[in-house]
């Protein structure tokens, strides 16, 4: 496959989605860790308050609806969690790039393969948040 | 490097592979694919073993499917400093094991490159920088299959990931940057150690159950 690197062009928006959606899960992933230790400094005075955060049984946001709520009370657990759902979240809108990708390309059997791959995937967060 | 083509077909299966993954955990002990995960990474690593001194394998053997879904592609080298053209074979047993691998992705909860890169290799006849290049595209897409799934049972501790997360993306971004100007020779070798670390690990999980 001859790569169209024309800017603008859906082969440069793919891999312009994997970089931004890598970078960005990165800066908010830190941005929470940094939030989490300014807003509970005995984490890192107390090696004991520390082990905590990793414990079993630990309660996390497992909801859209919590991390929302966390956000907005600027909890650190929340920020890195949406960091961590941006990290999901790439591959998936890199899928969907490129069925752009194989439409500009006029690749109609292609185009087909990849909008299967997304359907599945919407389908896998469909199950995953019902069971 | 990444084919576009082969990583989309082949995300069929691991996305089917990773759902039935996600149906079947908590039905199956986990201990039992532990040790047969190790076992199958045993054995790729001693067939990339034997494979270790091949530069670019040239897979001749005829190929109905791959012709037809146009898998057939090339890449720049830049080790070698040109372009190689290179024919993929056995589609069908690579849909299989990309079945196979996505069900582990999703009841083990491992990215399962590690099975990726060797039924690329091995059974279809990649260059081992196209599949690991491909395997690196698709991780991602297989384990956000499963990842949604853990996210909703509370599974996911921010406070490991984060680590975790901030430490493979930025190791990512050094390997990729290496994979192209490395030999395939030494890509080959490096990933045989890897297997045999990780069939070692799994095979004690499962041990110790």
């Amino acid at each position: 496959m001859t790569a169209d690197v024309r800017p603008g062009s859906p082969a440069v928006l793919l891999s312009n989605v994997l970089r931004g959606g890598v970078l960005a899960s990165l800066g908010v992933i830190l941005a929470g860790t940094l939030v989490t230790f300014i807003r509970h400094p005995e984490y890192v005075s107390s090696p004991q308050e520390l082990a905590r955060l990793t414990q079993p049984g630990a309660a996390f946001p497992n909801t859209l609806r919590d991390v929302v709520a966390g956000l907005a009370e600027l909890r650190g657990s929340a920020i890195v969690m949406l960091g961590l759902l941006i990290l999901i979240a790439t591959p998936v809108a890199r899928v969907a790039v490129s069925i752009l990708v194989f439409l500009e390309e006029r690749d109609r059997t292609y185009a087909a393969i990849t909008s299967i791959v997304l359907l599945l995937l919407i389908l896998s967060f469909v199950v995953g948040t019902l069971a | 490097m990444t084919n576009l083509r082969v990583a989309m077909v082949l995300e069929l299966a691991t996305t089917t592979g990773a759902l039935s993954g996600a149906y079947l955990a908590g039905r199956l002990g986990g201990r039992w694919l532990y040790v047969l995960f190790g076992v199958v990474m045993a054995y790729s690593s001693l067939m990339m073993f034997r494979k270790r001194n091949t530069e670019i394998a040239g897979a001749s053997r005829p190929a109905p499917w791959a012709d037809r879904l146009r898998l057939h592609a090339s890449y720049f080298d830049e080790q070698l400093g040109s372009e190689v053209s290179y024919r993929v074979s056995s589609t069908r047993i690579g849909l299989a094991l990309m079945y196979v691998a996505g069900m582990i992705s999703g009841l083990l909860g491992i990215g399962s490159g590690a099975l990726k890169v060797p039924a690329m290799d091995l059974a279809m006849g990649l260059p081992i920088k196209v599949s690991t290049a491909t395997s690196n595209f698709m991780i991602g897409v297989t384990a956000a299959a499963s990842a949604g799934v853990y996210f909703a049972r509370g599974d996911i501790d921010p406070f490991v990931a984060a680590p975790v997360a901030i430490g493979v993306l930025l190791g990512a971004a050094m390997g990729s940057r290496s994979l192209s100007r490395l030999k395939s020779s030494t890509i080959r070798r490096l990933f045989v150690v890897l297997l045999i670390w990780l069939s070692v690990q799994m095979l004690l999980r499962g041990w110790r159950g």
